[in-house]
């Protein structure tokens, strides 16, 4: 009942709000840039076989 | 507008783009991180704990930002049946639904040691929750049924609800002045801003970083999805060829 | 009229009857979706005796103090317009502090007194670095805005 927020625990909060955030961002970011390209391999190849 | 309703006119662009965002917004997310982590002071009462903020607000604006553009997208193809616009809306839903996440537990994470609780279902936070069920809502909508209409576009439903799921934007945002809250009242205004310059700078670097990222993943998505409305077309072409 | 712009303007009506309907739901659950109430309002007969509420408002200035028992804590809760006398039994949060915003789960008793059995810190919307903290505060905001 200080007022005020201190001791060491806070950094485990800080930690896990970025480490979340992190690694869920990097999740969906490395998902999203996996199935682009294979998609966009998949449309190129089909693209070359037409001719 | 039309002139981008070309899927090849925006990937001419949308290509050498993504790229530029993804850098970008990495590089601004590395620096503001390292200034919000390690070269700005605490709060005078939160202590460390305030640093979380670098983190949740951009989750939070772009949650709702989400969701308003893919609004406008809909309302979008309702009206113009502009094709790309339908392939947009689907691009937003999942980095929508990641932020509005995000946005969630970062700040049940700054809650417990501030308020002394994870969670409660004061205005704002139940706001923001419905916000994610709308995602999700949205998300198994139209999940799958890229190819049942030209070009990727929305079922008419689809684009109504992302309409009518719109009316919980304003009222997440003024959730806190409506409503006696937990959630303290908007830090940032119109006439400007209770939180110190000397802790603010970084918020206006990770804001942008993570904005910049949003756009790299939307452009990433509707790509693919692009690039699977191709490969549907050339086979059904191919299959057709060999009926004749 | 193009069929265009006849979808233009069933949009726009259609968003502008959304628009109403959500602000109007939204004024209807004014006092429903408050997540606290205030001593002003306590002081206007807004809670009946012994009925599970919560309490908004600002622990006034030197009004802490701890009982014989080490453990219950008394405070007045304010929020300018009127005060209410807590009574708590526990550990409250960091935070709680006077001249600080609070929230309270608990009840009325007979004899005025709000009985709570657990304490929230609330926040403010201010950040500033430690130097500055000790400075003059403003007052502070808690007061409902209605």
């Amino acid at each position: 009942m200080t007022g005020v927020i201190d001791g060491s625990a806070q950094w485990a909060y800080v930690a896990a709000a970025y480490g979340l955030t992190a690694l869920l961002t990097a999740a969906v970011l490395w998902a999203s840039w996996r199935a682009m390209v294979k998609a966009e391999r998949r449309s190129d190849a089909l693209r070359k076989d037409r001719r | 507008m039309h002139a981008y309703a070309n899927p090849t006119r925006f990937l001419a662009i949308a290509r050498p783009l993504t790229p530029w965002l993804l850098g970008g917004g990495l590089l601004l997310l590395m620096v503001g991180a390292w200034a919000g982590l390690a070269l700005v002071p605490g709060d005078y009462k939160q202590g460390e704990t305030a640093r979380i903020l670098y983190v949740h607000v951009p989750s939070a604006w772009l949650g709702m930002g989400g969701w308003t553009s893919l609004a406008v997208a809909g309302l979008v193809q309702l009206v113009w049946r502009h094709p790309l616009a339908g392939i947009a809306a689907r691009a937003i839903a999942v980095p929508g639904m990641l932020f509005t996440a995000l946005c969630l537990a970062t700040g049940s994470i700054w809650g417990k040691p501030t308020w002394g609780t994870w969670w409660e279902w004061d205005g704002r936070m139940t706001s923001m929750l419905v916000l994610f069920f709308l995602y999700a809502g949205f998300i198994a909508l139209t999940r799958g049924d890229e190819g049942a209409r030209a070009g990727g576009a929305l079922s008419r439903g689809a684009a109504v609800y992302a309409l009518v799921g719109a009316i919980n934007i304003p009222i997440i945002n003024r959730s806190v002045v409506w409503w006696n809250s937990l959630h303290q009242g908007p830090s940032i205004t119109l006439r400007g801003s209770s939180i110190d310059g000397a802790l603010l700078w970084p918020l206006g670097l990770t804001l942008t970083g993570f904005s910049l990222l949003f756009g790299a993943i939307v452009l990433m998505r509707m790509r693919r999805i692009i690039a699977e409305n191709r490969v549907t077309a050339r086979l059904r072409r191919l299959a057709d060829d060999e009926e004749g | 009229m193009k069929a265009k712009h006849q979808r233009l303007i069933l949009a726009l009506l259609a968003v502008a009857g959304i628009a109403g309907a959500g602000v109007l739901g939204a004024s209807a659950l004014r006092d429903e979706a408050a997540y606290f109430r205030t001593p002003a309002e306590i002081a206007a007969g807004k809670a009946a005796t012994g009925e599970a509420m919560r309490l908004g408002g600002m622990v006034a200035q030197g009004s802490i103090e701890r009982l014989g028992d080490g453990v219950t804590i008394r405070f007045v809760a304010t929020d300018g317009k009127a005060s209410v006398p807590v009574e708590f039994t526990g550990i409250v949060p960091d935070l709680f502090a006077e001249e600080s915003g609070m929230v309270a789960d608990g009840r009325m008793r007979a004899d005025g007194t709000f009985v709570a059995d657990r304490i929230l810190a609330k926040h403010d919307e201010r950040y500033m670095p430690p130097q500055m903290g000790d400075m003059p505060k403003g007052v502070a905001k808690m007061a409902p805005k209605t």
